[in-house]
């Protein structure tokens, strides 16, 4: 039997810059080893500075998405 | 709304690379159709003075449904036009939606047949839906003998500092000496005319900004022009500003040679310590990150007001400089005499220079890129709190010149209370690139823009 994985969502629509990088950091300190966090974000230049503020942090970024026009959903699984 | 979540400084531009200039070079033969033409990046827009000033007149429309007015327009007849287009953020992130945001605007005023020049564009983004505008100052003025140059340029930022009050003196004097800072670094300094640009959530706070504003055209000489602003009561602080040369501006690329030096005004990257502060107050763990680093929030604190004071100073005194070295109006450019190009190092930071040597097809070379407070811009890019921490807001100035030019240049700056540095040389014609070395990864966390540089190990 898999255990189930916690998925934890941070919606950080109409932030821009520094903010989704600063809340997106703040609940990857909050959470557990192995639990993934979905950034949902309409900023386009934080879908390559929170994956870049994660896998700094040794997080594994699982990919980003693009789910809607302009919104963006980045996976990251906690190290 | 929480203070602390305005936008410091010129975060909130759409970005020129990967949006603004693939959008405009799709766009430019559809607009042409339409009767508009937009010019290249420049400072700022350079049209000829003639006897009478240019006429400006404001008008804003509605992007999601444009209303214009032919008739108005056709009585406008601009012959130009200065515009400023805030967009929400989930149109600003790739050229197709932002290009098509620009056509719904331009298409209406194209049903006009009036035929005009855009000679500048600014384009920032908003977070709310309902705030998006677009706003024109066209130009009228008229043809005949002419004496000089006009030039004229808009900026805006929302605030420059998210923990004082947005009502704060200091708010609007950075605002309005960013927008300054375009006419300045082109020697631009007589007879400055400003059309504010004001935004706010409550009538109050844009009584405060409109006060400031003319406290700070009275002291430097500055003649304020009522002109009606968006009001999409969403904070918005800045300004067009029109200014007078009697000389020929530093816009001389093509004689750029080998050799030639490469002088800021002031040190690089005030925005880090803003953004620093911000963070650590933000949330803990960047505070704790902070204190390893071995800075106390005293410290950052004390770095962000030093560089909000220099930012709320008009940078007239450098306009005054550059001028000197200036050909006179329809004379020849001499490399022997004068200044051969300059730009404002605030928005794009040290790609400025990347701009300008893929422009001129010649190959530059930044030895060292001074920073204010290099630990906090350190701080700033190691987070990823900042795309490009060399950027600033009503920033440094950057000439290039002869060797003999910038010594000058360099003494008369120091003596006013500068900080000039030397910070490279132009290496010749090449493939026109920016040569720079590692260190630079440590003041640019966006790969894009790291891309467009040429990183030498040392």
């Amino acid at each position: 039997m898999t255990e189930q994985q916690i998925v934890k969502k941070l919606d950080v629509t109409g932030e821009i810059c520094p903010w989704p990088v600063i809340f997106s950091t703040r609940e990857m300190k909050k959470m557990h080893s192995g639990e993934v966090l979905e950034v949902i974000t309409d900023h386009m230049p934080s879908t390559l500075n929170v994956p870049a503020a994660a896998a700094k942090e040794g997080h594994t970024v699982l990919g980003t998405e693009r789910i809607d026009d302009g919104v963006y959903k980045i996976s990251i699984k906690i190290r | 709304m929480d203070p602390l979540r305005w936008v410091a400084g010129c975060a909130v531009k759409v970005d020129l690379t990967t949006v603004v200039y693939p959008a405009l070079r799709r766009l430019r033969p559809t607009l042409k159709g339409l009767g508009v033409t937009i010019g290249q990046r420049e400072d700022a827009d350079i049209f000829p003075l003639g006897k009478d000033e240019p006429i400006v007149t404001r008008r804003i429309y509605d992007p999601k449904k444009p209303s214009v007015d032919s008739k108005d327009l056709k009585r406008i007849n601009p012959k130009r036009a200065i515009s400023l287009v805030q967009v929400h953020q989930r149109g600003a992130g790739n050229e197709k939606t932002f290009g098509d945001f620009l056509l719904s605007v331009y298409n209406e005023i194209g049903k006009s047949g009036i035929n005009f020049f855009v000679g500048k564009g600014h384009s920032i983004i908003t977070a709310y839906p309902d705030a998006e505008f677009t706003l024109f100052d066209f130009i009228s003025h008229k043809d005949g003998s002419a004496e000089g140059w006009t030039l004229a340029n808009n900026d805006t930022i929302q605030v420059i500092d998210p923990t004082l009050d947005p009502g704060s003196a200091e708010q609007t004097e950075v605002a309005v000496c960013n927008s300054l800072n375009d006419l300045i670094t082109l020697g631009c300094y007589e007879n400055l005319r400003l059309l504010p640009v004001v935004d706010a959530p409550n009538e109050e706070l844009a009584k405060k900004v409109y006060g400031h504003m003319k406290a700070f055209a009275s002291r430097n000489g500055i003649k304020m022009i009522d002109a009606e602003s968006p009001n999409k009561k969403k904070l918005l602080i800045g300004a067009t500003f029109l200014g007078n040369m009697r000389k020929e501006p530093p816009i001389h690329e093509e004689n750029l040679e080998e050799g030639m030096k490469v002088l800021i005004s002031r040190p690089l990257g005030d925005l880090a310590p803003i953004n620093t502060y911000l963070s650590a107050l933000a949330d803990e763990a960047f505070m704790k990150n902070l204190e390893e680093q071995g800075s106390s929030l005293e410290e950052v604190q004390k770095a962000k007001n030093q560089v909000i004071a220099t930012m709320c100073q008009p940078n007239i005194k450098i306009g005054k400089i550059i001028n000197q070295y200036l050909p006179e109006y329809w004379e020849a450019f001499d490399p022997s005499e004068h200044i051969v190009s300059t730009g404002d190092v605030s928005g794009p930071g040290i790609l400025i220079f990347q701009e300008l040597a893929e422009k001129a097809k010649v190959d530059i070379v930044l030895n060292k890129i001074p920073l204010g407070f290099p630990k906090f811009v350190k701080f700033v890019t190691e987070h990823f709190l900042m795309d490009n921490a060399t950027a600033g807001t009503n920033g440094a100035v950057a000439m290039i010149a002869r060797d003999s030019i910038i010594n000058e240049v360099k003494a008369k700056l120091r003596k006013e209370g500068y900080e000039p540095k030397v910070i490279g040389s132009v290496l010749g014609k090449g493939e026109g690139v920016l040569r720079v070395g590692e260190e630079v990864r440590q003041m640019i966390a966006s790969q894009p823009q790291l891309n467009e540089l040429v990183i030498e190990r040392k």
